[in-house]
């Protein structure tokens, strides 16, 4: 008899998933990825993730450098990491009251980053990149990196030198770049495009696994009129080379508030079947909504492998004297600042053409929409708002003195 | 059970009133509100229940609503002074919202932010897409974070097709410090009204003056450098608080309306000149020592252990405000909204002193 092995779908995007035992048996874990210096990241699901089915996201928990030791920090493997909370949680329980199911719980939701599954080299991305502490100053980050043959530049824009890239995952992404660019202000937005990057409607083979979020492109730039602003101008040749799939499965509500303002939205509604972790054998069903939609531009943020981003905006078709179609045409001073001429070739005084990598990332329609933003007391001086404040704060104030009324209506107010 | 005769009218509240506690827990049915643009579950509170009525009136089960369960359970019970007491508590709970509402929601419309010179100062324009029709022509144009004193102004509202939200060139990247690589754009509603459509350009805005460009080999940085240039990122919240503390400094002493506005937007000037030398750092691996800004020298040496202490301070001296009981909270409120309240008693500034104005630095120097 052979025992079956039943690899989650919410997975599939991962390498070469090998489970492994956990303590606590609340999680169910497997290994991921290539292996770096004899550690592999960890991904988790929940123990009942196959009477859960859509809601289940993979929590992915990377080899990590934290502040330890004689040399002052220890290269960390996920899985021990993990044991060792449960190890010490129990050794704790006895004296304590710790309570060891937890402690891996906040392990697991305080480390672990949660991977869309929507998004098809999120995934490949994340499970070839090294984590480092918060806790270590920045200035501390070049001597660890150089000292475990880390990539520093492969960084996050949003938490930096938070993330290093390994040298494999650096070797295969330089495979679409050319040499003379700048590794700085390159790497960290590749590193957005392919982490946030949306599936295309028609895949760049020649890229290989980088071709599902990224197409080739025909790219002018030219000199623009006016303030640098980063605008990316899109021609419909590019528009089509650029439409990618945005897919969501979320509950009713989530469905009112993020997408049912969405144009050519294609969804269906549908009860979702699941049981409470633990809770035999209630069954609950919850209104859910399940589709996709494209996005295309203009309506979306264009980001190239050259480090050039910019919210897209319609052009008319253009050619080149030759009748090369141009997909996109981009300001010459976004290149210069991106120190991106090596993708370029000049054909006229003013006019540099390149192929370069594009796609799409998940920002853009579903995101234009009716809002309350907080007005504080210095924008409201700074623009002059004919606003009071104290009009705004009536309907809290008719709640309270609504409540004295209500007692007053009871008789409640005149008891002695 | 109780015998209480007053809540014998407890009938009254068995109205399933929509869209409060109640209705709940008469109808079963959940109940949510509108907060801004959420929907919100109201939790159903575990309220006491009591059973109430006697042999002349129905028995029922009935919840007590209101404030605090102990002092109507002090009314219930007839005790001295309960009204008093309520009176007191709501009073309070006035008075502390009054106290603590350091900014209120404003309704508008979000989108990403498109920078062309072809759209006029002054204007913005509104893709309808998503949220059509547009009832308002004019309002506030807002990009964050507010790093000068422009980056919020009064904007004249028209609509056009598709998504975002389009506004002139300059306006963006030197008034407000943007681009279009992803920043957002807010505009808060302002003149009811009818918003103009206009047309879309559909070809980029060349201009051939810009030709002398010339390409040159990217300028490689060490990784120290980068690092350098990562760490000066940290000093940009050491800076808006430091922009913060100048500005209420110099609105504490400000006479009047123009001058109160002017001692903000000179903090927020004086910040928008050390935000850039930070991003520059950045680009170019130099980095910005935090100890050598001058933004707010004049207020004591800042470190980042100061400023959790400074923004303790603020923080604390607002939320236990050295009252003058005297004046309503409506007027503390409006005079906080105005700037000049920061929860530190004002420097009076007579006659002579009017010249401190200009130089407002020098009246905080012990």
């Amino acid at each position: 008899m052979t025992t079956e092995t039943v690899i989650p779908e919410a997975l599939t995007g991962f390498t070469d998933p090998q489970p492994v035992a956990l303590p606590g048996g609340r999680w169910v874990a497997w290994q991921v990825g290539p292996e770096f210096r004899g550690t592999r990241p960890l991904v988790l699901l929940p123990a009942d993730w196959q009477e859960r089915p859509h809601e289940v996201t993979p929590y992915l928990i990377p080899p990590k450098v934290i502040p330890r030791g004689s040399t002052g920090w220890a290269f960390t493997d996920p899985l021990r990491r993990l044991q060792l909370v449960w190890e010490d949680a129990t050794r704790r329980q006895e004296t304590t009251g710790a309570r060891p199911g937890r402690s891996v719980e906040e392990f697991v939701l305080s480390e672990g980053v949660p991977v869309d599954t929507y998004l098809p080299l999120q995934p490949w991305v994340l499970e070839r990149e090294i984590a480092i502490s918060d806790e270590f100053d920045r200035m501390q980050v070049p001597a660890i990196c150089e000292a475990l043959g880390l990539v520093m530049d492969w960084t996050s824009k949003s938490h930096p030198l938070r993330q290093a890239g390994t040298p494999a995952l650096v070797e295969a992404v330089s495979q679409v770049l050319p040499s003379r660019i700048r590794p700085d202000r390159t790497y960290r937005e590749l590193r957005s495009l392919l982490k946030n990057g949306l599936p295309l409607q028609r895949p760049d083979p020649e890229l290989g696994i980088l071709g599902q979020v990224m197409t080739r492109l025909v790219v002018a730039a030219v000199p623009f009129g006016g303030e640098r602003t980063d605008l990316v101008w899109v021609t419909p040749s590019g528009a089509e080379k650029l439409t990618a799939t945005r897919r969501f499965d979320v509950t009713e509500a989530d469905y009112e508030h993020s997408f049912r303002h969405v144009e050519h939205v294609h969804y269906e509604r549908y009860l979702r079947r699941e049981r409470e972790a633990y809770r035999m054998p209630l069954w609950r069903y919850t209104p859910a909504v399940r589709g996709w939609f494209k996005m295309k531009p203009p309506h979306v943020k264009v980001v190239t492998a050259a480090g050039i981003k910019g919210m897209g905006v319609h052009c008319l078709p253009l050619r080149t004297v030759d009748g090369t179609e141009i997909d996109m045409v981009v300001d010459a001073r976004s290149v210069e600042s991106k120190d991106a001429w090596a993708w370029f070739v000049q054909e006229d005084e003013n006019l540099w053409l390149g192929e370069i990598p594009a796609g799409v990332t998940d920002h853009g329609p579903h995101y234009h929409r009716r809002q309350a933003v907080s007005v504080r007391p210095e924008l409201h001086i700074l623009a002059q708002l004919p606003m009071d404040p104290v009009r705004q704060l009536q309907p809290e104030l008719m709640q309270l003195k609504g409540l004295l009324g209500m007692a007053h209506d009871l008789g409640l107010a005149e008891l002695r | 059970m109780f015998r209480l005769k007053p809540l014998q009218r407890l009938g009254a509240l068995a109205v399933p009133a929509p869209e409060t506690v109640l209705h709940e827990l008469v109808t079963g049915e959940p109940v949510t509100v509108p907060v801004g643009v959420h929907r919100v579950r109201v939790p159903k509170p575990n309220l006491p229940v009591v059973e109430i009525g006697d042999e002349q009136a129905p028995m029922m089960s009935a919840v007590v609503l209101g404030p605090p369960w102990s002092l109507l359970d002090d009314i219930v019970a007839g005790r001295p002074n309960a009204e008093l007491h309520l009176k007191r508590w709501l009073a309070a709970a006035i008075r502390r919202q009054y106290l603590l509402m350091s900014s209120y929601p404003a309704a508008g419309v979000m989108g990403f932010a498109k920078g062309d010179p072809r759209v006029p100062e002054g204007e913005v324009w509104i893709g309808d897409q998503g949220i059509a029709p547009i009832n308002y022509k004019s309002g506030v144009a807002i990009r964050y974070p507010i790093a000068s004193s422009t980056s919020a102004r009064w904007v004249h509202i028209r609509r056009c097709d598709g998504t975002g939200i389009w506004i002139n060139d300059r306006t963006l990247v030197v008034g407000m410090q943007g681009d279009s690589d992803g920043d957002l754009l807010f505009v808060i509603w302002g003149e009811p009204g009818t918003a103009e459509p206009v047309e879309l350009p559909d070809t980029p805005p060349v201009d051939f003056a810009h030709a002398l460009i010339t390409p040159s080999d990217p300028k490689i940085l060490t990784w120290t450098e980068q690092a350098r240039g990562h760490k000066a990122r940290e000093a940009v919240g050491l800076l808006t608080w430091e922009a913060w503390l100048l500005a209420r400094a110099n609105a504490d002493i400000a006479e009047h309306e123009e001058a109160l506005r002017q001692s903000w937007a000179d903090a927020y000037d004086r910040y928008t000149h050390y935000i850039e030398h930070v991003m520059d750092g950045r680009k170019t691996g130099q980095g910005f020592n935090p100890y050598q800004s001058t933004l707010a020298a004049e207020v004591g040496p800042l470190t980042r252990r100061s400023a959790q202490y400074g923004v303790q301070l603020m923080v604390g001296s607002r939320q236990n405000t050295p009252l003058n009981l005297l004046a309503s909270p409506e007027e503390i409120l409006r005079q906080y909204w105005s700037g000049r309240w920061t929860g530190v008693r004002p420097i009076q500034v007579t006659e002579a002193d009017t010249e401190l104005n200009t130089k407002p630095q020098e009246v905080l120097a012990p």
